[in-house]
């Protein structure tokens, strides 16, 4: 992706090379500014844990802040080829997640479309596959739904259960369209998942606007 | 051959109908009416913008608040002085005729012209189901730009009488834009609060809450009227700001009123303002100079091509969907001016301005030209340049949960990064929205629910409904086809369930509710037999048994999926009193099962205020309240197996029912014997009331 440019990044001493940083499109300022904030998070050490999330107070307040978290140490998030979660994770980790948000670029043609797409959209999938067995089932999505309603404290497990239960009806129908009594939907599959997010544009709408400051100001 | 409607706009047609009508009248010598400025203002526009305004789809329009914006005041200010300045240019070379016409009046002939309006822009965007993103960019356009309208057009009208205008007064002028447009968005919001806040106490006197929506909207219109701020944006301000509590509040009967009545009395109003517009375009002392019409004309495209490259190449930087140049062409050739126009030029008095005549002229030539040339034309083009169409999407829940997960991930990455962005703040406003105004706004439990269990009971309404009008068997609705809980959750049921224990009286009190009802089943299933069926009685009646036995577990399934949707007659006594789960004392679940939950939902409709317990499991059990009564055909009226031949009182054949729920219904109705009981019960389900 080849707009990306950026100096020689400033990036603290013994962290790997970051030759992998310049597919990540982002500009210099915007790395220096996650450098900060990264060692405000880190208190200067140079990898974050999970306990570091919990100095950002307004996280207290987000329903999914466990699962936002989960996923900075998802390994599959992170590129690795392994399975698994993190414990800590170091800059180039968390830049990585970063560019999962950043904005579409004007000049993409298709094929980068399409992958940019799927980039997002598998990391939301694994947002929601948290066993990481490739599929959301039924209690995952359950899961998911008891999070969101986790706000309101006097709601019953059982609404949640339900809307769960009808979202998951509801997609077995788009995917698979007609079912026979004793078929069996096992969960939502990538693919699934997909076809689920065909009518929303999430090129548009997962990203953070800050990190498209100044994308006109590239540096070399 | 194409039919007309679909190349003429129905707002041509309607003006055509004028100026015929308007013919008529005046061929018959008698005068035509001419809309008054006053009927128009206080009577035919505020259904419209109300109607606008209370459904404004409120995502797309926050979304591109910053972009309507910019159109809105910069691209009319700028219309309304390039033509006012062009205008007054083309006046001093264009002859005795035109010399007399000073700066000031042009310029206010400017501001008159140059307003995109809503109503021609409703009235055509409407019918070419362009996409979302460029309506609402055009249509918020057309809504928030009489602010700057108001302002133009005060201003102007009162400097036409200075000798000079100074400095301070421009200065004021400016300043008086502000005051304009966010007094009137005060007003607004100051009416929508108070209604919201009368919707809380109004559940004892569901007939009048339509009325409350309009009398409380049409106030905030007329206070920003009189005081000369925007009353279309009180009137904007007023529609969002109440929509989300009074919908929160109000029965559903008093929303579809409110629809309803809203949509009649727009559509109603609209035909009226074309209508008029022929007609006073017959009826009006017309005064037609050349140069004068043409010329505005022409500078009145040029401005607003002009003024939408500009902007939009201003706009694109800061834009993350950027607008391409098909766009920019739609939102250029969409600007139609309207009846505003007309009447705000028909106010102008004699004394002042003496060429009134001449510019109503220009201004209905202009009018005339948008909504004939561009109105008939845009939908060809938008055809042809292949704009992108309305999708027409059905919301889904699943869309809703993602939806809403997004924004709570975008919040957390923007919390992270330290970023106060546009999530963060919608974040925080949400967040004082529900703490402190919900309280305020929204009657009993309904101000604790979240959005989700909102949306959640407002579609199984919808989809229930749905079901019903559709015969309840016919169709089935295509979301959810044959899916049913059993394909994603195939859990079966143990089979050695213990029912839950029943006081002696109670346990009898319900037989004898069932056997009575299953007696009249009966009876009604011979009766049927024996008068309408001629062949073989006996064959005939076993397949329609089958074949009802057979809805009857599609519907049954259908409704399991339903688990929430209320009944509608919870106020019959009989159903209070057929209605066990709401007595603690009767019915206690065995808390061991995982699936003996207890549902402790509001149901959708604030009619019963108290808490409906519905006892439910997966698949929906017999105790609770049945399914609503519309679908109360025969045989269907308690969902029991039909006897297997006629005749045989073996009501429950256990072989054929795999169904679990059917497995729990056998059990439930644990005395199978119907000794016909020489008493009359009160029927369990009232039938077709």
């Amino acid at each position: 992706v080849g707009t990306a440019q950026m100096g020689v990044p400033r990036v603290p001493r013994g962290s790997a090379p970051v030759t992998s940083l310049l597919s990540l499109a982002v500009t210099s300022e915007q790395i220096e500014h996650l450098h900060r904030r990264f060692k405000q998070l880190s208190q200067d050490q140079l990898t974050i844990r999970k306990e570091n999330f919990d100095s950002i107070p307004d996280l207290e307040f987000n329903p999914i802040r466990g699962k936002i978290v989960h996923a900075f140490f998802d390994k599959r998030n992170l590129r690795q080829e392994s399975d698994g979660l993190a414990d800590e994770i170091n800059f180039e980790d968390f830049l990585t997640i970063m560019s999962y948000f950043r904005p579409i670029e004007m000049n993409m043609d298709e094929e980068q479309l399409d992958r940019f797409r799927k980039e997002k959209l598998k990391f939301l999938f694994h947002m929601y596959d948290s066993d990481h067995d490739g599929k959301i089932t039924l209690q995952e999505y359950r899961n998911v739904v008891e999070e969101l309603l986790s706000g309101n404290p006097h709601l019953e497990k059982e609404s949640a259960r339900s809307i769960a239960d009808g979202a998951m009806m509801e997609a077995a129908s788009i995917c698979v369209g007609q079912m026979g009594p004793d078929q069996v939907y096992e969960g939502i599959t990538f693919e699934d998942f997909l076809k689920m997010w065909q009518g929303i544009d999430i090129e548009t709408k997962m990203h953070v606007r800050f990190l498209n400051v100044d994308t006109i100001a590239h540096c070399y | 051959i194409p039919s007309v409607s679909s190349i003429v706009p129905e707002s041509c047609l309607l003006i055509v109908v004028g100026l015929l009508v308007g013919g008529l009248i005046k061929g018959v010598g008698e005068k035509p009416p001419i809309l008054k400025s006053d009927i128009f203002f206080l009577f035919l526009l505020p259904p419209i913008i109300l109607d606008a305004g209370y459904f404004l789809p409120l995502r797309p329009f926050t979304e591109n608040l910053g972009t309507i914006l910019i159109f809105a005041v910069v691209g009319t200010l700028w219309n309304a002085f390039f033509l006012g300045g062009l205008m007054y240019a083309v006046c001093q070379l264009g002859g005795p005729g035109l010399n007399h016409i000073g700066l000031l009046a042009n310029l206010l002939f400017g501001s008159i012209i140059s307003a995109v309006d809503p109503v021609a822009v409703l009235a055509v965007f409407e019918e070419i189901h362009i996409n979302e993103l460029l309506h609402i960019l055009v249509f918020g356009e057309s809504l928030l730009n009489d602010a700057v309208t108001v302002v133009l057009y005060h201003l102007f009208e009162e400097f036409a009488n200075f000798e000079q205008v100074t400095i301070l007064d421009i200065i004021l002028g400016f300043l008086s834009f502000f005051v304009v447009s966010l007094g009137g968005v005060l007003v607004g919001v100051i009416y929508g609060v108070i209604a919201a806040f009368t919707s809380r106490f109004t559940s004892h006197i569901r007939v009048i809450e339509p009325l409350f929506v309009f009398l409380y909207s049409y106030m905030a219109y007329l206070s920003a009227e009189l005081f000369h701020l925007s009353g279309i944006m009180a009137l904007i301000a007023a529609g969002v700001v109440m929509r989300p509590y009074v919908e929160a509040n109000i029965s559903h009967k008093s929303h579809t009123t409110i629809k309803y009545f809203l949509k009649m009395w727009s559509s109603v109003s609209e035909t009226l303002i074309f209508i008029f517009l022929g007609v006073s375009t017959v009826a009006g002392h017309h005064y037609w100079n050349w140069t004068f019409v043409i010329s505005t004309l022409f500078f009145c495209l040029i401005a607003r091509v002009l003024g939408v490259l500009v902007l939009t190449w201003f706009i694109n930087k800061f834009r993350i969907v950027k607008l391409t140049p098909k766009d920019q062409f739609i939102i250029a050739y969409g600007g139609l001016r309207g009846a505003i126009a007309f009447s705000l030029g028909y106010l102008l008095d004699y004394e002042h301005f003496s060429m009134r005549d001449m510019f109503l002229t220009a201004i209905i030539t202009v009018i005339f030209f948008t909504v004939f040339v561009q109105g008939m034309t845009i939908r060809p083009l938008v055809d042809l340049l292949a704009v992108k169409k309305k999708q027409e999407t059905k919301r889904s829940i699943n869309e809703e949960i993602h939806t809403q997960f997004l924004d709570h991930l975008l919040t957390g990455i923007e919390d992270i990064c330290g970023h106060y962005g546009h999530h963060h703040w919608k974040d925080k406003l949400n967040r004082f929205n529900k703490k402190y105004v919900k309280k305020c706004l929204i009657a009993g439990e309904r101000s604790k629910e979240p959005q989700l269990i909102a949306f959640y009971h407002k579609m199984e309404m919808k989809q229930a409904i749905e079901l019903v009008e559709s015969g309840g068997i016919g169709k089935i609705p295509s979301a959810v086809s044959t899916v049913s809980i059993q394909n994603i959750n195939p859990q079966t049921l143990p089979l050695e369930r213990v029912l839950p224990a029943l006081s002696k009286d109670k346990e009898e009190e319900i037989r004898k509710i069932l056997r009575t009802n299953l007696q009249k089943t009966r009876q009604r299933l011979r009766s049927y037999n024996r008068h309408t069926l001629v062949a073989d009685p006996y064959e005939e009646a076993w397949n329609q048994m089958l074949l009802r036995r057979q809805k009857a577990r599609q519907l049954e399934q259908k409704m399991n999926n339903y688990l929430t949707v209320p009944a509608h007659r919870v106020d019959s006594p009989t159903m209070s009193r057929a209605r066990i789960g709401s007595d603690p004392l009767a019915y206690e679940p065995k808390e061991d099962s995982e699936n003996l939950p207890i549902i402790t939902i509001d149901p959708a409709s604030p009619q019963s205020p108290e808490s409906v317990d519905l006892m439910s499991e997966e698949p929906k059990g017999c105790s609770g309240l049945p399914p609503s009564p519309e679908e109360d055909e025969e045989g269907l009226v308690m969902r029991v197996k039909e006897p297997s031949s006629p005749g045989t009182d073996d009501v429950f054949t256990p072989g054929t029912s795999d169904s679990p729920s059917n497995q729990r219904m056998l059990r439930c109705l644990s005395d199978p014997g119907p000794r016909p009981e020489p008493e009359e019960g009160e029927p369990f389900i009232p039938k077709g009331q």
